[in-house]
């Protein structure tokens, strides 16, 4: 999370101008909402889904809801939070609809611009992902873990990641997850001790 | 601090939630025991590798153009759309699947299923004319001391009102079977009842069943038939409506010359009118209003049932 110069909001001055002026429907000042958040975007998409194909277009269809519901933005919390739980809503959708059935019904449509080019930038993504663990042995067991963490149960998952990965604080948490501290503490724990079970270090 | 404690501390700590005393005394058990020191490295471990997870490096800025592009061209709906022609072959699929069942079910049923006699399937050893008890000197004498006789008195039922109605009531499930089988079947106003159903030689399937049944009388009514009914179905058959009981007790005078039991069999078809006179003056109702509840003790009596007289040139 980036930390937030407390001046009566929970945002930093420049973000409360920006989400202000996106409230007001300014196409410009979303464009500077996408550039700045995007890679929170996609970094929260990809540790919740792991490798999916199209995790550009989840991050599309996260952003497209920002730009609808920004109104529902009052500054209660700070705009990652909300953020957060827009993402965290999108992507429990997104998981209903690629279970079997959905994903029989549901179809993708390519995405092209006016001239007909395809907007498709997955591949570039996949390769330019960031891993902070250095040597191969590191990269295999982050990689062993992080195969453990996405097959947690979804609720002990988001809380993990959220805590953990992104370092919410347990107020923020519960305050993305609508549930109280006391249940994102024992969530935690769970799934805590679910990987130390799991995981042979 | 034990070990239990320890443990339960172990994500307190990496937290930074422990400090003061606490964190001096986690630390000390860390120092002196072993096990915990390598579990409480082995969190730290996982909880560093959580934190190296991935993180997305540059995004390619066709993203954020096809973002903008959408977005002005008000195309907001998502990439996701319903496969309108996949759900309707689906749904055909699913309907064609459906049918066939349907149809397999129903040939299976034609195959096994035909129309039944099954009440005519007379128990062994019985025939109809056979259950008609003749009544002998020795039974009438059995009358006048023995528990009494009731006979049945078709006032205002025939012989065929009072088998539909018997077997309605057992359809209901308001009579037994074997009361069905005492009072219709071995008695011979009844040969069979068909109906459509795989069952084999009993009644119970025609019970509670609103199916469609063919009931078929024999071909001569015997106008007295004599069979043994408890007291108990008696009153139940009353209870119905088939107010055809009446009853000769101890010391009653019996039917005269004209009632003996098997005289008169009529053909079944084309029944005459009941006769309004059927010798009321000899029959006591022991069910009505002057019953005597001692002279109609628990257990197993006689029954007498009368039907109306043959017409003339009728009886085979």
């Amino acid at each position: 999370m980036v930390a937030a110069e407390k001046t009566g909001s929970y945002n930093l001055p420049e973000v409360d101008e920006i989400v202000a002026r996106c409230k007001k429907g300014d196409l410009e000042a979303f464009d500077e909402l996408v550039a700045k958040y995007q890679r929170f975007v996609f970094t929260v998409i990809y540790q919740h889904l792991g490798k999916v194909d199209d995790i550009d277009d989840v991050a599309q269809e996260v952003f497209l809801r920002v730009f609808k519901f920004i109104g529902r933005y009052h500054g209660l919390a700070s705009f990652e939070t909300w953020l957060y739980k827009v993402i965290l809503n999108y992507i429990r959708t997104h998981q209903r609809r690629r279970s079997l059935l959905g994903r029989f019904f549901i179809e993708h449509h390519e995405r092209t611009d006016d001239s007909g080019k395809s907007f498709d930038v997955t591949t570039q993504l996949v390769e330019t992902t960031e891993n902070p663990a250095n040597s191969i042995e590191h990269r295999r067991v982050v990689e062993e873990i992080m195969e453990v963490v996405r097959h947690l149960p979804s609720m002990y998952r988001e809380a993990l990641i959220m805590r953990e990965v992104n370092e919410l604080s347990y107020e923020e948490i519960a305050g993305v997850l609508g549930v109280s501290m006391g249940t994102v503490r024992s969530r935690l724990n769970r799934a805590r001790e679910m990987i130390r079970r799991k995981v042979n270090l | 601090m034990d070990c239990r404690e320890f443990n339960r501390l172990i994500w307190e700590e990496l937290d930074g939630n422990l400090a003061g005393a606490r964190m001096h005394e986690f630390s000390q058990h860390r120092q002196h025991c072993a096990s915990c020191e390598r579990e409480y490295l082995k969190q730290r471990r996982v909880k560093l590798y959580i934190r190296c997870f991935p993180t997305v490096g540059n995004i390619s800025d066709k993203f954020r153009s096809e973002l903008l592009y959408r977005v002005r061209n008000g195309n907001l709906r998502s990439h996701y759309r319903l496969s309108y022609p996949r759900v309707t072959v689906t749904l055909a699929m699913f309907m064609f699947v459906l049918l066939g069942l349907l149809f397999a079910v129903n040939s299976y049923r034609e195959y096994i299923v035909q129309s039944r006699t099954f009440i005519a399937q007379y128990p062994e050893g019985y025939e109809a004319v056979k259950s008609v008890l003749v009544p002998s000197p020795e039974s009438e004498l059995r009358l006048s001391r023995e528990p009494p006789l009731y006979a049945l008195n078709l006032q205002h039922l025939r012989a065929e009102d009072f088998v539909l109605k018997l077997l309605a009531n057992y359809q209901n499930g308001e009579v037994s079977e074997q009361l069905v089988t005492r009072l219709a079947v071995e008695t011979g106003l009844l040969e069979g009842v068909s109906m459509e159903l795989p069952e084999r030689n009993t009644l119970t399937p025609f019970a509670r069943q609103s199916t469609r049944i063919v009931v078929r009388f024999p071909h001569s009514l015997p106008s007295q038939v004599m069979c043994q009914v408890e007291r108990a179905d008696l009153i139940e058959l009353r209870k119905f409506t088939l107010d055809v009981f009446s009853t000769y007790g101890p010391g009653v005078k019996p039917p005269g010359p004209g009632m003996q039991p098997t005289v008169g069999m009529r053909p079944s078809p084309g029944l005459p009118p009941k006769p309004e006179d059927n010798k009321e003056d000899q029959i006591t109702d022991v069910i009505g209003a002057g019953f005597d509840a001692s002279l109609v003790p628990d257990g197993v009596m006689p029954l007498m049932l009368e039907f109306a007289p043959a017409q003339e040139g009728t009886t085979p």
